[in-house]
């Protein structure tokens, strides 16, 4: 699935297959089932830990984050979401035009 | 000591990712480095000659606790997704436990789980890891067998199944995390050491948060939580057998080494049954009263383990055997190879 094509409004869940352990600067997850490690700074750490079922990707780009709790912004919570669905680590739970 | 000063090399792929009957075939098969303490030597063996470096008389103590899966995926009010991580079963229906993420849990939240038993948060910001208490509606323990899954190193190459977890000797349930030194003994194997007239002793202890990262930089800043354990009537027997001998005491794992010291703490002269709970945190300079040699694994850098292995094993030879297990290709942590530190 291209970045631009994740909706606004889909809800991502994450995957049961995952292990995650926190680093200095953020996360480093380990997805179990195809063996692939994905390592997120502190912004991706929030975007992996809303990726919940009930946060869409329109509100959790809205989140903020850092010492200026300035909002990860649509195009970071899209990157970082594209990049988790391609390796597995999340799933789409449900979208109105994904 | 600073938790810096227990840090080693450690070439990625010398992480065992798989249990020992999956990557050797059989469990006893591993290598095994012998560190004598006395003389300053390191030797390379392997697991199946122990018995070259026990005697007759010396008694072999093993943690028959059960390990049973720690880790449940809940809905929050049935949407939000988390993972709860037990970190001590404290009865039937209460645990301590991480939760993550915790963005939608507050006190009183009801965590659902698959089988439809329902865990509720009692209490936020539990101790200085900041663990919950959750309360379930039916048993814990049923809940953790029918819907769980090992708590995993994040190194495995898969999800084992709990057994692969558990060593053969294992049967008081009890632990989330086990003794994993004892997964190198196959019912053979301790047959071949009790026919060298070497006594095996079993106590229990369960294993209780031994994964939770410290709190800074010194061994002084790990969080001690109790462990429950008992040193069976049996057991006392024999270490008193061995030590009215003149012979060993060694504990396979640190979970033995923590029991038997914390018990000779309240005995007075000879070794007795004990029923207690451990909160003793064995760092370089404490003084063994009752384990004279240790049979493990290769450690995680800047763990407590690694801590009571400086404890037990000068830190300088400590650091020389992960030097020279390292470059020697040993296997490391929990599925690898053992250490010997005689």
């Amino acid at each position: 699935m291209a970045k631009s094509h994740i909706d606004e409004n889909a809800l991502f869940e994450r995957d049961d297959f995952v292990l995650a352990t926190l680093t200095p600067s953020g996360i480093l997850l380990h997805h179990m089932p195809s063996g692939g490690y994905l390592q997120l700074g502190a912004a991706g750490k929030i975007i992996w830990e809303l990726c919940d079922s009930t946060y869409s990707v329109g509100e959790i780009a809205l989140r903020p984050w850092g010492t200026a709790h300035s909002p990860i912004g649509i195009s970071h919570a899209r990157r970082v979401i594209g990049l988790l669905l391609r390796g597995g680590f999340i799933q789409l739970v449900q979208s109105q035009d994904v | 000591m600073l938790l810096r000063e227990l840090t080693y090399e450690l070439d990625p792929r010398n992480i065992a990712c798989e249990p020992r009957e999956v990557r050797l075939g059989r469990r006893d098969l591993s290598r095994m480095l012998v560190v004598d303490r006395q003389r300053g030597a390191l030797s390379d063996s392997s697991v199946l000659e122990i018995c070259k470096f026990l005697a007759p008389g010396d008694v072999l103590v093993l943690n028959n606790s059960k390990r049973l899966p720690g880790v449940i995926k809940a809905r929050v009010a049935g949407r939000a997704k988390v993972d709860i991580r037990v970190v001590g079963l404290q009865t039937d229906l209460t645990c301590l436990a991480s939760v993550s993420p915790m963005h939608a849990v507050r006190a009183g939240s009801a965590l659902h789980f698959d089988d439809g038993n329902i865990a509720v948060v009692e209490r936020l910001d539990v101790g200085p890891h900041r663990l919950c208490l959750l309360r379930t509606q039916r048993g814990l323990v049923q809940s953790l067998k029918a819907v769980g899954r090992p708590i995993t190193s994040f190194f495995y190459s898969s999800y084992f199944d709990i057994e692969s977890y558990n060593p053969v000797y294992a049967k008081q349930e009890g632990s989330v995390e086990s003794p994993m030194a004892g997964l190198h003994f196959t019912p053979d194997l301790l047959s071949e050491i009790e026919g060298h007239g070497i006594q095996v002793a079993e106590i229990t202890l369960h294993v209780v948060g031994s994964w939770l990262p410290p709190l800074g930089r010194s061994t002084c800043d790990y969080a001690v939580y109790g462990e429950a354990f008992e040193v069976s009537e049996e057991a006392a027997a024999a270490i008193n057998r061995a030590k009215g001998a003149g012979r060993r005491v060694i504990a396979v794992g640190s979970t033995v080494v923590r029991a038997l010291e914390t018990a000779a703490l309240s005995w007075q002269a000879a070794p007795e049954p004990l029923k207690a709970v451990s909160e003793l945190f064995i760092t370089p300079g404490h003084q063994f009263r009752v384990v004279d040699a240790y049979f493990t694994n290769f450690h995680p850098a800047q763990s407590g383990l690694m801590a009571l292995d400086a404890a037990f094993c000068p830190r300088d030879l400590l650091m020389l055997a992960y030097a020279h297990a390292n470059r020697s290709r040993y296997a490391f942590l929990e599925f690898g190879d053992a250490v010997f530190y005689t």
